[in-house]
């Protein structure tokens, strides 16, 4: 499948980041393979008409016939044939892209800039190295005996401790005990301390990945576990009486951490619950003002943990809190 | 795992009052499920017990596992010690913890024999209940 290089004038950080967090997640549901081009030759370039640099670039180029001209605006503009309706939609974003790849398709548009894609890497690696990459910056800005961790948090029987068993490079520690409330109709055992595993990064270094367990009286090692973390990722189950409202738990219970660094929400038992949809999640993170995507996650599939790490790997490096990674934006 | 009956909770009660009564150094005794829940408790003053439970719990859920990486066999005990005090926690069995306190610190041989004791006399009586029915 030919790669398209996709660049932008005047987005967002926000909307960069939900341009890379589809292009890595839901490259299965996309026609061809964009990535966001840091520099050099693009094969469609997005003008945000509302940034008045973007919007001179895009007059003097929008007549040229490659690079394809996108507008992103809040108003349709009828005679504009690729017009990106803001704010910038998953289930828009999509469709609309494959459209226009098959579009470049038909008309041969497609160039240079796709002949030399690199072959495809193991994602496990990739995603290792923007890990160590991210660690690498965190290091330098906080000193070397900083966390280098992770943190697994969310619902009762979400999958946390199927996650970090999925996705450690070893044999993961539990501190599970049987279960004796209502849980115990769920699954038979249950987190009372935590979890750990490890990922081994690129350059060497250990990244931690703890687990917290899940019920609520136990929100005190959630507290303990999340100190200095590197990120957030939590896990709802959707077949709880009420999802979102788990949801605001936990973007609560983390508020000091998220602020500091970065959370991706995954959403596990979609087959047996489906309602909520994602787009009432993504509704109800708008609510927070953060940037924080959701995915649907089964956490008994790697390729399923490392999109939802892979999301936040790309959260973290497109911060521009204290973790954002050098050269990045 | 059952919760604790009828049986078991006058057990616990039974157990914990003897404990108090012998071992004037034991200010807080909990007996909790290893999830967390306070089955029993008895004490001499206005201790936080709910929360100490659930805590008692992860202690020595993390007790279990650290000995169980090193290979150093099945843990009994774990300890928290203060210059004010200290806080024991004991397997009943392989089923209930037992949380002991003391505000005296050079109590903990008195704390531990009294404590394991009593840890032994609630298991005892819960299995041969199991037994006779």
């Amino acid at each position: 499948m030919d790669q398209l290089n996709l660049s932008t004038e005047g987005m967002t950080d926000a909307e960069q980041m939900l341009l890379s967090m589809i292009f890595s997640f839901a490259s299965d549901q996309l026609t061809r393979t964009w990535t966001i081009q840091q520099g050099g030759p693009s094969d469609v370039v997005i003008y945000d008409l509302a940034n008045p640099r973007a919007r001179v670039a895009w007059e003097r180029h929008r007549q040229d016939a490659h690079p394809i001209s996108v507008v992103l605006s809040e108003d349709p503009i009828p005679d504009l044939p690729w017009v990106l309706q803001k704010p910038v939609r998953t289930q828009h974003l999509i469709p609309f892209l494959n459209g226009l790849s098959d579009w470049m398709a038909q008309h041969h548009t497609a160039t240079a800039a796709t002949a030399a894609a690199p072959p495809s890497a193991d994602p496990f690696d990739t995603l290792k190295q923007r890990l160590g990459a991210v660690a690498s910056s965190r290091l330098s800005q906080a000193g070397a005996l900083q966390d280098l961790k992770l943190i697994i948090s969310g619902s009762v029987a979400a999958g946390k401790s199927t996650a970090i068993r999925t996705i450690s490079d070893i044999p993961p520690i539990n501190t599970d005990v049987p279960a004796t409330d209502a849980v115990s109709f769920l699954k038979a055992r249950t987190t009372v301390a935590l979890d750990y595993g490890e990922l081994t990064l690129a350059d060497g270094k250990k990244l931690r990945l703890y687990g917290t367990p899940g019920q609520r009286r136990y929100d005190f090692m959630s507290k303990i576990l999340s100190r200095g973390a590197l990120g957030l990722v939590v896990l709802i189950d959707n077949r709880v009486d009420n999802p979102l409202a788990e949801l605001d738990y936990y973007a609560s219970m983390f508020t000091d951490l998220v602020n500091e660094s970065a959370m991706v929400v995954g959403v596990t038992h979609r087959d047996q619950a489906p309602e909520p949809g994602l787009d009432r999640y993504e509704r109800r993170l708008q609510t927070f003002h953060k940037p924080w995507p959701v995915f649907p996650v089964d956490p008994r599939k790697k390729a399923d943990v490392i999109a939802v790490f892979d999301a936040l790997v790309t959260m973290l490096e497109h911060s521009r809190g204290p973790y954002a990674v050098a050269g990045r934006p | 795992m059952p919760l604790p009956d009828d049986h078991d909770t006058t057990v616990f009660g039974r157990e914990l009052d003897s404990y108090l009564s012998n071992c004037d150094a034991v200010a807080l005794a909990i007996v909790t499920t290893p999830d967390g829940r306070l089955c029993a408790q008895r004490q001499r003053g206005a201790y936080e017990t709910e929360a100490t439970a659930v805590m008692g719990s992860s202690l020595m859920a993390l007790g279990d596992t650290i000995l169980a990486e090193l290979r150093l066999g099945t843990c009994e005990s774990v300890i928290a010690e203060s210059a004010q005090g200290l806080v024991l926690f004991t397997h009943i069995g392989s089923t209930y913890v037992l949380v002991s306190m003391t505000e005296s610190k050079n109590s903990l041989g008195t704390l531990l024999s009294w404590a394991r004791r009593t840890a032994d006399d609630i298991a005892q009586a819960l299995t041969t209940a199991t037994i006779n029915t």
